[in-house]
């Protein structure tokens, strides 16, 4: 019983940051139509920055991650100003190879000054677990659950209660439509990728002291975070994060009672039994069109 | 009719003339990538991709080497000319860059490969091209075996590692219950092909074998699976960081060693630090074949080379994997003579006995039979925050168990 709370617990540690990754991905493929695989390097470029806060300007965790989240917004907005502004309008396969173009970009840039070394970024808190009823946890698996479930209720009130949020949902549903009645697209796009770079940026600090810190560390989370986001519904921001934690809990769960061998891919083979009974995802609604 | 019967004799002149250049040039273009005053060869290693965290390090203290060689001189007369080629730990891309080496830059030589699965695959190009091949860092023994005339190695192939991590437990008291945690790839499988071998002899029994899988950022399955089988001792035969990844778990759902790892992760404090402190490399032990930890007298004369040619790389212990392969070359081109060929850098190499191997913990040692240049290794730990060598077995008379 202790093994199994155990794993349920180590599950929804690790899917929450699935889930956060997820969240990163939906927010872009909302707005733009596209599949985002640079996430997976917004992530590594915000737990550098938050790496880099930490170890040369010697600021303390919560402070390099503040740093990471607003250099990393800053990251997004350049990105869509600078990479996607001019080619928006094009097909979303050339949008998806524009993003991976930008993966191995950034990949390429951060093994100039981080590509020699594994490198180590402290938790969040000095101990190394806590137990709670009988269950040992990491205080940065709470942090990291917390965070989660704080930014997916802040996304729901932004979306729901803000003029940004809602111009942002008015772009999604048509860019067209929100254009005629005064909405700057461009500014909705733009604060769209930093949005999503900042959760992606968020991520990367929570993650880098569990998964240590490389040029490639955003690779498999960008592969979790993308299953999650395909079981969620791809356009549900509700479904990314509880994909998320389907993901992290379905992986443990089969690793800790069926094998090993096949622990990383399970919660792929559940996505597939999924979709095949519910195309659209969890959360996700079949588009129809009025003819 | 005058003009017509110049031609021929012009012709024949400067065909005279070419062979004699071609007679006078002969000497210094004998053979394939080599000049009056330089020996080229070729280098390969994982230079981008995930892996390149690895093949920078093991390329540059290969390259110390050669570039302390040429400032002290060279090689009667010639200088070492290196060219680089990045395999991406990819077999496509490694093979891709060997055949350039060969065939575009002519290199005499070929001393590269660092990942185990991209190297093997240029095995039949180096046979094939009849090209001289020192590996550098791959383990995986079916890249020297079966033993041919031009490849070579001077780093302990994946099955020493495994059966001397095998029979260092054997030399421990009270172990009797064996548990295994590791990767599924080329490299991880040469090591498990000996430790599977070596453990089915009687006295030890395997009570759990764990996959976890690379890039893996939590163990809680394989650390829990671990503890329900309780086994005197854990095997990990694992990379550095999921390795660091594993003991961190291990410590937090109270998973006792003693853990056993490979030479993969012979820096034991780098682990300890990644895993979370000293605290979770408690009881844990490496196989390694280097002669010291980085830091210790031992590897002060290597440590300085590597930090005169590359002054900010950090000196760990892969900085060192590269080493004791170019010291082979370096040996064989310098015995092979003045009148440079690959056959005498061959017969040269496989006449290599007892040659200090600088960094490594053998001596190399190389003959027609056999080209495995260096098997010997030996255990480390840590204690009071120092990486200590225990030798090749457990002992209770070593002062450090």
């Amino acid at each position: 019983m202790v093994n199994l709370l155990t794993l349920l617990v180590a599950g929804l540690a690790n899917g929450s940051l699935y889930a956060l990754v997820a969240l990163g991905l939906v927010l872009i493929y909302k707005t733009q139509d596209v599949v985002n695989f640079a996430h997976g390097e917004i992530l590594m470029a915000g737990a550098f920055i938050g790496f880099s806060a930490y170890t040369f300007l010697h600021l303390p965790y919560g402070w390099s991650l503040v740093a990471a989240v607003l250099l990393g917004g800053l990251l997004g907005a350049v990105i869509e100003r600078v990479a996607f502004r001019r080619v928006a309008n094009q097909h979303h396969i050339t949008l998806a190879m524009v993003t991976v173009g930008l993966s191995v970009l950034m990949k390429g840039l951060a093994r100039i000054p981080f590509g020699r070394d594994i490198n180590t970024y402290p938790p969040a808190f000095k101990a190394d677990r806590v137990v709670l009823w009988g269950i040992p946890i990491s205080p940065q698996h709470l942090l990291t659950i917390a965070m989660a479930a704080s930014l997916a209720v802040a996304l729901y009130l932004f979306f729901r209660f803000t003029a940004l949020g809602k111009k942002m949902r008015a772009t999604q549903q048509t860019i067209v439509g929100a254009q005629l009645v005064g909405i700057n697209t461009g500014n909705v796009f733009a604060s769209t990728w930093a949005l999503a770079a900042m959760i992606g940026a968020a991520a990367g600090v929570l993650a880098a002291p569990l998964s240590l810190l490389y040029p490639d560390m955003g690779t498999n989370f960008l592969l979790k975070g993308f299953a999650a986001a395909v079981l969620g519904g791809f356009e549900s921001v509700p479904g990314a994060i509880v994909g998320g934690f389907i993901v992290g809990v379905v992986e443990m769960l089969f690793g800790g009672f069926v094998s090993t061998v096949f622990q990383q891919v399970s919660a792929f083979f559940i996505i597939i039994l999924v979709l095949f009974l519910k195309p659209d995802g969890l959360f996700g609604r079949r588009a129809l069109a009025r003819v | 009719m005058k003009r017509y019967r110049i031609l021929p004799t012009s012709a024949l002149a400067l065909c005279a003339a070419l062979a004699l250049m071609g007679a006078r040039a002969a000497p210094a273009a004998a053979e394939e990538g080599v000049t009056a005053d330089t020996i080229r060869v070729g280098m390969f290693g994982p230079l981008t991709g995930p892996v390149s965290i690895y093949g920078y390090p093991i390329n540059d203290g290969a390259l110390a080497v050669y570039k302390a060689t040429n400032d002290a001189g060279g090689i009667n007369g010639r200088k070492i000319e290196v060219i680089q080629e990045d395999d991406a730990c990819d077999p496509a891309k490694s093979r891709a860059a060997v055949k350039k080496l060969i065939s575009r830059d002519h290199v005499f030589a070929i001393h590269g490969g660092s990942c185990s699965g991209a190297t093997f695959a240029t095995r039949d190009t180096m046979i094939d091209e009849e090209v001289p091949f020192m590996v550098m860092a791959a383990t995986l023994d079916k890249i020297s075996l079966p033993v041919n005339r031009y490849v070579y190695t001077t780093t302990p192939p994946g099955t020493s590692d495994g059966a001397e991590i095998v029979r260092f437990i054997r030399s421990m008291p009270n172990v009797k219950r064996v548990g295994i945690v590791r990767h599924v790839d080329e490299w991880a499988n040469a090591k498990m092909e000996s430790i599977n071998a070596s453990l089915e002899q009687p006295g030890l029994t395997v009570v759990a074998n764990e996959v976890l899988d690379r890039n893996a950022t939590d163990a809680t399955t394989q650390v829990l699976h671990l503890k329900a089988a309780k086994p005197d001792v854990v095997i990990f035969v694992t990379y550095p960081a999921e390795g660091a990844v594993f003991l961190r778990d291990a410590r937090k759902y109270d998973l006792a060693g003693p853990f056993i790892g490979t030479n993969g992760v012979t820096d034991l404090l780098d682990l300890a630090q990644r895993a979370g402190g000293l605290n979770a490399a408690t009881d844990v032990y490496a196989t390694a074949f280097v002669a010291g930890p980085v830091g210790s007298p031992a590897m002060a004369a290597s440590t300085a080379l590597l930090k005169k040619y590359y002054p900010d790389d950090r000196p760990q212990s892969v900085s060192f994997y590269g080493m004791s392969g170019a010291y082979a070359v370096v040996d064989a081109l310098r015995r092979a003579g003045p009148n440079l060929t690959r056959k005498a850098f061959l017969d040269a190499l496989e006449s290599t006995k007892n040659l200090p191997a600088g960094p490594a913990f053998c001596k190399i040692n190389i003959t027609p039979e056999n080209h495995q240049g260096c098997l010997a290794q030996q255990m480390w730990t840590l204690r009071d925050g120092k990486i200590v060598a225990l030798g090749e077995t457990w002992s209770p008379t070593n002062p450090t168990n």
